[in-house]
């Protein structure tokens, strides 16, 4: 019992280091390698630990080969496009000029229950308002509305504002994250005015955002009487 | 670009692993081949069970098992190590040849079945 315990919390261990060499891209949408990968990764992982008599490197090497073979692989899709294509495939236009590609969509085995609710998952419930909808490598698919049902922009209607960044957070459960005060090219001392001026002390914070024009958010730590 | 180079390097870390794994699986059961050989030889000069070395053959295949455990089924190390066990009670020649045999061809097999031959890649 105490070998398998062990060996879960090795190759827990391991399985988030091979995830975190796969990097970002792997934790959101997966491409069709690093789903394969993932899917072995998991199933490779629980055979020694259930399985005592299997030497735990039979599950260590397979997982790093795996992993390291999959970002070998990405490193050299980066460089050759037709490597890419062979290894994800390319995104398939399904609608354009707002004409449905109904060959397109049983090439791609896509029902029209699936595309409507990839239309509903991009907030689309119209067909009608679709000028491109293309599936991606990923199996999601991505929707330019006809500018006739695109909600106007700042462009649009004639306003003028400028492009600023989004705020940040600054403090995270009273404490102060001093690498995002310095990106908004503030410091700790204009933090504490700010507190003082809400009379809060910094552990009483639990979050607080702030942009660069120094315009900020502050949300109190909730009171523990209440 | 740093996490390319990483992977490049734990794979051929793994490469390197795995082939020294490889030359001490092989290289330790030829040994002990060898012993077990000896053991027969003197049988057949002495025509008594050579218990010495026998059992140092035996403190030699623990170590063995300690050695390989962490790249081999411990089921089919296991299965050898009984025969050890067996080796050490044989009651006359007979049982003994059998027992060296038998102990000769698991770790024939052992060995063998760590090389990426082409039947056992497909």
């Amino acid at each position: 019992m105490l070998i398998v315990f062990i060996r879960a919390l090795v190759l827990y261990a391991v399985v988030i280091f091979s995830v975190r060499i796969m990097g970002k891209r792997q934790i959101g949408e997966l491409q069709p390698s690093e789903l394969v990968v993932t899917i072995l990764v998991s199933n490779i992982a629980t055979l020694p630990i259930e399985d005592i008599s299997i030497p735990m490197s039979m599950g260590i090497v397979p997982i790093l080969t795996l992993v390291c073979l999959d970002v070998c692989v990405s490193a050299v899709t980066l460089k050759s496009r037709r490597i890419r294509r062979l290894v994800s495939g390319s995104p398939k236009i399904i609608i354009e000029g707002g004409k449905l590609r109904p060959e397109t969509l049983k090439q791609l085995r896509f029902s029209v229950d699936d595309l409507f609710e990839g239309l509903r998952s991009q907030g689309v419930f119209d067909i009608a308002d679709v000028e491109t909808a293309v599936v991606e490598t990923t199996g999601n698919i991505s929707v330019c509305l006809k500018k006739t049902a695109s909600p106007p922009t700042s462009e649009d209607i004639g306003r003028d504002c400028k492009n600023t960044p989004p705020p940040v957070l600054v403090v995270d459960n009273g404490s102060v994250l001093d690498t995002a005060l310095r990106t908004l090219g503030f410091d700790r001392q204009w933090l504490l005015k700010i507190l003082r001026k809400e009379g809060l002390a910094l552990e009483k914070v639990y979050l607080m955002t702030a942009d660069r024009q120094g315009s900020y958010c502050l949300v109190k730590q909730p009171d523990r009487s209440e | 670009m740093k996490r390319l180079g990483f992977c490049i390097f734990i794979l051929m870390a793994l490469v390197a692993v795995s082939y020294f794994s490889l030359r001490r699986v092989s290289a330790g059961g030829e040994e002990l081949s060898q012993g077990v050989d000896d053991i027969r030889r003197e049988y057949s000069v002495t025509g008594k069970i050579p218990t010495k070395r026998i059992d140092d053959l035996s403190l030699k295949w623990q170590d063995y098992y300690k050695s390989i455990s962490f790249a081999e089924n411990t089921n089919e190390l296991n299965e050898i190590s009984l025969l050890f066990t067996s080796l050490r009670f044989a009651e006359d020649g007979q049982d003994l040849i059998k027992e060296c045999e038998l102990i000769k061809t698991s770790l024939f097999l052992l060995c063998e079945n760590e090389y990426p031959h082409w039947y056992s890649l497909l």
